[in-house]
């Protein structure tokens, strides 16, 4: 008879392989969301630049957490990044342009992980 | 040192993905029961509701975040008693400093182990001071 804790140890694992697809799958629409975010407050919308923060925050935890633990470090250097301008202030351009490296980092990061299939 | 078991917790944190799977974690044993929130009032209301013997606040919530959570608690009469854990990517030393100065008795650092998650916490429980 099987152990009924490596049953739910098989289960989680499994339900974790489901989780971190729909995650691939979920952050690929949440870079594009960051992309139109990062365009915002290249016009001043500074809430469009909070948005980007809160999407590279759980990217970066959710992702790490996951297994996709490049993601979630260049999620991590998006976040960080993207704490750098003054709170209501635009980013200049020399942030600006490391923001949006950072966010090609994470796109790139996330076609390879999509294309490996998962953790 | 708690001389009690841990038999209950909250976990509270804005990321349903996050959620199932310290959910999932947390139960692997079958000896816990695991209450999940998504923000800073629903888990207020939830801890009254269920007096769970622990919470796990993540830090970074939109809205309430955990240390405003755990401000709220323990200016509440009901709640003050209840010890906390706060879950945290930035946990360096003065991040850690500064939450045990808030009163948790402990940080676990994100991203964390799924497998070994539920001893980080029972490690943390067996060690606070009733």
């Amino acid at each position: 008879m099987s152990d009924p804790r490596d049953d739910k140890a098989a289960a989680a694992r499994a339900r974790m392989a489901e989780l971190a697809a729909k995650f691939i799958e979920r952050s690929c629409g949440e870079v594009v969301m960051m992309r139109e975010g990062l365009a915002k407050a290249a016009g001043g919308d500074m809430n469009a630049l909070g948005e980007v923060h809160q999407l590279a925050h759980r990217m970066a935890g959710t992702g790490a957490t996951l297994g996709f633990e490049q993601l979630g470090e260049r999620a991590a250097r998006l976040e960080y990044l993207v704490e750098i301008p003054a709170p209501g202030a635009v980013p200049d351009k020399s942030t600006l342009a490391q923001i949006n490296a950072a966010l090609d980092a994470v796109e790139a990061q996330l076609q390879s992980d999509a294309q490996a299939g998962g953790s | 040192m708690s001389a009690r078991a841990l038999k209950s917790l909250l976990y509270v944190d804005d990321d349903a993905d996050i959620r199932e799977i310290v959910q999932m974690s947390l139960t692997l044993d079958g000896e816990m029961t695991v209450h999940l929130s998504g923000d800073g009032e629903r888990a207020l209301s939830k801890m009254r509701d269920e007096r769970p013997d622990l919470v796990v606040l993540d830090v970074m919530m939109p809205g309430m975040d955990g240390p405003s959570i755990l401000a709220r608690m323990r200016a509440d009469t009901e709640l003050a008693h209840i010890p906390v854990i706060f879950m945290t990517a930035k946990a360096d030393a003065q991040e850690v400093a500064r939450y045990r100065d808030l009163s948790a008795i402990g940080v676990i650092a994100k991203p964390f182990d799924p497998m070994t998650l539920s001893s980080q916490v029972r490690a943390l429980w067996n060690s606070h001071d009733e």
